[in-house]
C-alpha cells in the first residue's frame, strides 16, 4: 500500500523525527517500511505501511522502487512546472504594470489633447467670428465679451503649459526652492481671496481658518500648493456645497488642511489620486483639469520634505492634508497684528509692511512685474487705476509702491503727489516704472527711484532691495571692519535705530557668515588687510545667494575716480567715517530703518 | 439652398455644453446664422445632463449638439438613452467633443450620433453640419 499525498509539506529536521510522526499517525500494530528512492539527503521517500511486514516480497519492493522512481520524476517535473508557472505569473504582472503605465500615458495624452483643445475652441471660434464681422476701413467692432472669452482661453492654456513644465521640472529633479520665512496664514488668505470668485459662482461656501503661522518654505510653491488644493476642492464640490481651509501647527509641522463636501473619492482610488496622469472616477464625467494638479501638489509638498494625505467618503467629501515640516532653526514667528477676518472684509489692518502695490493699468506690464517680483518673495497687489491705487495703499500699507505714470483717469504724477501729501501713506517708498523718461520730475515729486522701461529684473529687484527693508524681524546688518573699535561705533550708531548688528573683523569670515545666515545689509570698511571693501562687495555680488545684497562702504578717505569706477552699480553708497559718522551712516541706511520712517529724513 | 423660411418651420437646436465660453460661441454662431442659412433656427442650451434631459423632453429638438464630458456624466449616455427609447426619432445628433482620438470618435458614432464635430471647431463648421442634417431626411 503506497501512501500518496498531493499536499506538499515542508520537511525540516531529521528523517527519524518525521518517521516517528508517521508511525504515531498510523494505527497501532502497523509496520512501516521506508525506501529511499535516491541516495541523497533530499531523496523522495516511499513509505510502505502494512499490518504484516512479511507480506512484501523482495520483488515487490523492487517493483515499488522502480514505480517510486518514476513517481519522483513526475513530482520533480511538477515542481519545475510550478516554478515556471510562478515565473510566468510574475512576468505577466510586470507586463500588466508596464501596460498600465503605458495606458496611463496614453490616457494622459488623450486628456492633455482634450484639455488643450477646449480653451482653443474659444480662441479660434471667437477670432473666427471676429474675422467675419463687417469691417469698416479694416476695423471691426466686436463685443468685449468675445475678447474676454479668448483671453481667458489663452490664460487657461498658459496655466496648463506651466503645470506641465513644472511637473517635468520636478520629474527631472530640477525644482529649485527659494526658501524664506513666510506667513502661511496670510498667504492662505490671499490665495483664498483669489479663488473666492470661482466659489461664489458655484455658490460654494468657503470658510477659512488661517492664523498667522510662520514657515520656512518657498513662497511661490506654497502658494501653488494652496491654490491647487483649494481650486480642486471647489471644482469637485457641487453647488451649495462647502469648502474649508485650515492652517494649524503641530510641534514639528505646519498642516494645511482642505476639506470639501464634494463627490468624494472611492477607497480603491485613494492610492492613485496623487499619481501623475490619473484622474479617478468616471472617465467621461471627468472635470476640467489635466490630472496634473494633485500629482504636482504632492511633488511640491515632498520637495519641502513634507507629506500629503487624503481621507474621503464617496458622496460626502474629501479632506486633503499637506504637512510641511517646520524648521527647527526657523526664526521666531513674526507677530503680525492683523485679523484674518478684517482682511477678508477688506478693512484697514495694522501693517506688517509686506507686499508691493503695483499701480499699473496694462495687464502685460503687471504680468511682467509679477514674474519679477513673486519669485523674489514679494507679495504683489495690483491696482489698475490711480484712485484705486491710493485706496489700496492706505488699506494695505505696502512695503513699496510701483507706479506707472500713464494711467487712465488720474495720472501717475497726481497719484505720487497725493500719496506724498497723505500722512497715512507718505512714508511708503514709491518707485516709478514707466516709458516716460522724466526722472527729475519723478524724484522731485518724492519718488525714491525712477526706472525707464523696458524694465530689467535685476534693476527692479536692486531698486527694491535698496528702498524696501525685508519684512519681519529687525533688519540684520553685518558690519565688517579690521578695527574692532570702528565696529563698536557702527554698532552704537545702528542698534538704537532698531538694527540687529553682527560684526566681524575678517572679510573672509564675513563671506561665510553671509552664506550661512540671512542678512539684510552689509556695512564694510574699505581698507582692510586681506580683502578690501571693493573686493568684498564684488565677491558678495558674484554669489547668486547674495547678488542682491545691499553693501554700504564706509571710508576715512575720499575715493579716487578709479575707485568710483570699480564701485559702479555695486554698492548702495559710501559713507564718510570722518565728522558726523553716525549721521552719515544713517542717511544711507534710512530706507532700511525699522518702523515708520521719519518724514523729515 | 433649403427652405427654412416658413414660420411653421421653426427648428430647434439644443446645445449641451458646460464650458461657458463655448456656449457663448454657439449662441453668437446661431444668432449670426439666423441672418443667413439658418433663418428659423432657435437655440436652447443646457449645461449639464439633468437639465439637458428636461429640455430635450420639452423641446423635441431637430438638432442636438452634445458635449461628451459633462459635470454629471457622459453625453454619450444621454444619446444612447435617447436612441434606445426611440423618443428622439427625428432628432439628429452632433457630438461636439475635444476627445478626438479614433476610439473616442467611434464611441460617439456607436452611441447613436449622426456626426462627430471635433473641437476646436470653426463656427462655420457647426453651421454647415446643422444645415446638412436639416437637409437630410431623418429616418
Amino acid at each position: 500500500m503506497v501512501a500518496e499525498s498531493r499536499q506538499e509539506v515542508p520537511i525540516e529536521g531529521r528523517l527519524d523525527t518525521l518517521l516517528a510522526g508517521v508511525e504515531k499517525a498510523a494505527h497501532p500494530g502497523f509496520h512501516l517500511s521506508v525506501l529511499k528512492l535516491r541516495d541523497d539527503r533530499l531523496s523522495p521517500l516511499l513509505v510502505l505501511v502494512s499490518r504484516h511486514a512479511s507480506l512484501f516480497a523482495d520483488s515487490d519492493r523492487e517493483l515499488l522502487v522502480a514505480l517510486g522512481a518514476q513517481t519522483a520524476i513526475v513530482v520533480e517535473r511538477r515542481m519545475i512546472v510550478a516554478d515556471q508557472e510562478e515565473l510566468a505569473a510574475r512576468l505577466s504582472s510586470t507586463v500588466e504594470e508596464l501596460h498600465a503605465a503605458s495606458e496611463a500615458k496614453s490616457d494622459f495624452l488623450a486628456s492633455m489633447s482634450h484639455e488643450l483643445r477646449t480653451p482653443l475652441s474659444a480662441i479660434l471660434g471667437f477670432s473666427d467670428l471676429m474675422r467675419s464681422e463687417p469691417s469698416a476701413d479694416g476695423n471691426v467692432s466686436v463685443p468685449l465679451e468675445w475678447i474676454e472669452h479668448m483671453h481667458r482661453g489663452g490664460e487657461h492654456l498658459v496655466s496648463l503649459i506651466n503645470d506641465l513644465l513644472d511637473l517635468a521640472k520636478v520629474e527631472a529633479g530640477r525644482l529649485e526652492l527659494r526658501v524664506e520665512t513666510l506667513d502661511v496664514g496670510a498667504l492662505a488668505l490671499e490665495v483664498a481671496n483669489g479663488v473666492r470668485p470661482i466659489a461664489e459662482r458655484k455658490q460654494v461656501r468657503l470658510s477659512i481658518v488661517a492664523p498667522s503661522t510662520s514657515l520656512l518654505a518657498d513662497r511661490g510653491r506654497v502658494r501653488q500648493i494652496l491654490y491647487n488644493l483649494l481650486s480642486n476642492a471647489i471644482k469637485f464640490t457641487p453647488e451649495h456645497g462647502a469648502v474649508d481651509l485650515r492652517i494649524s501647527t503641530t510641534p514639528s509641522s505646519v498642516e494645511i488642511e482642505v476639506g470639501d463636501t464634494g463627490v468624494g473619492i472611492a477607497q480603491a482610488d485613494l492610492e492613485t489620486v496623487f499619481e501623475e496622469f490619473r484622474q479617478v472616477g468616471d472617465h467621461d464625467a471627468r472635470q476640467q483639469g489635466t490630472g496634473l494638479g494633485l500629482a504636482l501638489t504632492r511633488r511640491l509638498v515632498e520637495a519641502h520634505g513634507g507629506t500629503i494625505r487624503v481621507e474621503s467618503v464617496v458622496g460626502r467629501g474629501s479632506r486633503f492634508t499637506a504637512s510641511l515640516p517646520s524648521a527647527g532653526e526657523a526664526p521666531a514667528p513674526v507677530a503680525i497684528a492683523r485679523s484674518p477676518h478684517a482682511l477678508l472684509r477688506g478693512e484697514s489692518v495694522a501693517s506688517d509692511r509686506s507686499g508691493i502695490l503695483v499701480i499699473e493699468d496694462d495687464p502685460s506690464a503687471v504680468r511682467l512685474l509679477r514674474e519679477y517680483l513673486e519669485p523674489a518673495g514679494h507679495v504683489v497687489h495690483v491696482a489698475a487705476g490711480g484712485e484705486e491705487g491710493l485706496v489700496l495703499a492706505r488699506r494695505l500699507q505696502p512695503a513699496a509702491i510701483i507706479l506707472d505714470v500713464l494711467l487712465p483717469g488720474v495720472d501717475g504724477w497726481d497719484v505720487l503727489r497725493r500719496a506724498k501729501a497723505d500722512d497715512a501713506i507718505s512714508s511708503i517708498p514709491v518707485i516709478i516704472v514707466t516709458v516716460v523718461d522724466e526722472k527729475e520730475v519723478g524724484l522731485a515729486l518724492g519718488a525714491v527711484d525712477y526706472i525707464v522701461k523696458p524694465l530689467r529684473r535685476t534693476e527692479l529687484l536692486r531698486s527694491l532691495a535698496r528702498h524696501v527693508r525685508p519684512t519681519g524681524n529687525r533688519p540684520k546688518v553685518l558690519a565688517v571692519d579690521d578695527d574692532p573699535a570702528a565696529l563698536e561705533i557702527v554698532r552704537a550708531a545702528l542698534e538704537p535705530e532698531g538694527f540687529e548688528v553682527h560684526t566681524t573683523t575678517s572679510p573672509v569670515a564675513a563671506l561665510e557668515m553671509l552664506q550661512e545666515g540671512r542678512f539684510d545689509l552689509v556695512v564694510s570698511d574699505v581698507v582692510m588687510p586681506d580683502l578690501d571693501g571693493f573686493e568684498l562687495a564684488r565677491r558678495i555680488h558674484e554669489n547668486v545667494r547674495t547678488a542682491e545684497m545691499p553693501v554700504l562702504l564706509v571710508t576715512a578717505h575720499d575715493l579716487s575716480e578709479a575707485d568710483k569706477m570699480r564701485l559702479n552699480g555695486k554698492i548702495i553708497g559710501i559713507a564718510s567715517k570722518g565728522g558726523a559718522a553716525q549721521h552719515g551712516l544713517l542717511r544711507w541706511l534710512e530706507p532700511y530703518l525699522p518702523g515708520p520712517r521719519a518724514a523729515a529724513l | 439652398m433649403i427652405n427654412l423660411t416658413s414660420a411653421a418651420m421653426t427648428r430647434v437646436v439644443v446645445v449641451v455644453e458646460d464650458d461657458p465660453a463655448i456656449l457663448a460661441l454657439c449662441r453668437v454662431t446661431f444668432q449670426r446664422a439666423q441672418e443667413g442659412p439658418l433663418r428659423d433656427v432657435r437655440m436652447v442650451d443646457a449645461m449639464d445632463l439633468e437639465s439637458a434631459r428636461l429640455i430635450i423632453a420639452a423641446e423635441a429638438p431637430d438638432i442636438l449638439v452634445m458635449d461628451v464630458r459633462l459635470p454629471d456624466g457622459s453625453g454619450l449616455d444621454l444619446v444612447r438613452d435617447l436612441r434606445r427609447s426611440g423618443m428622439a426619432g427625428r432628432t439628429r445628433v452632433i457630438i461636439a467633443s475635444a476627445s478626438v482620438l479614433p476610439a473616442e470618435r467611434e464611441a460617439a458614432l456607436a452611441a447613436g450620433a449622426d456626426r462627430f464635430l471635433p473641437k476646436p471647431y470653426r463656427p462655420a463648421e457647426l453651421v454647415a453640419a446643422v444645415v446638412d442634417l436639416l437637409r437630410e431626411p431623418s429616418e
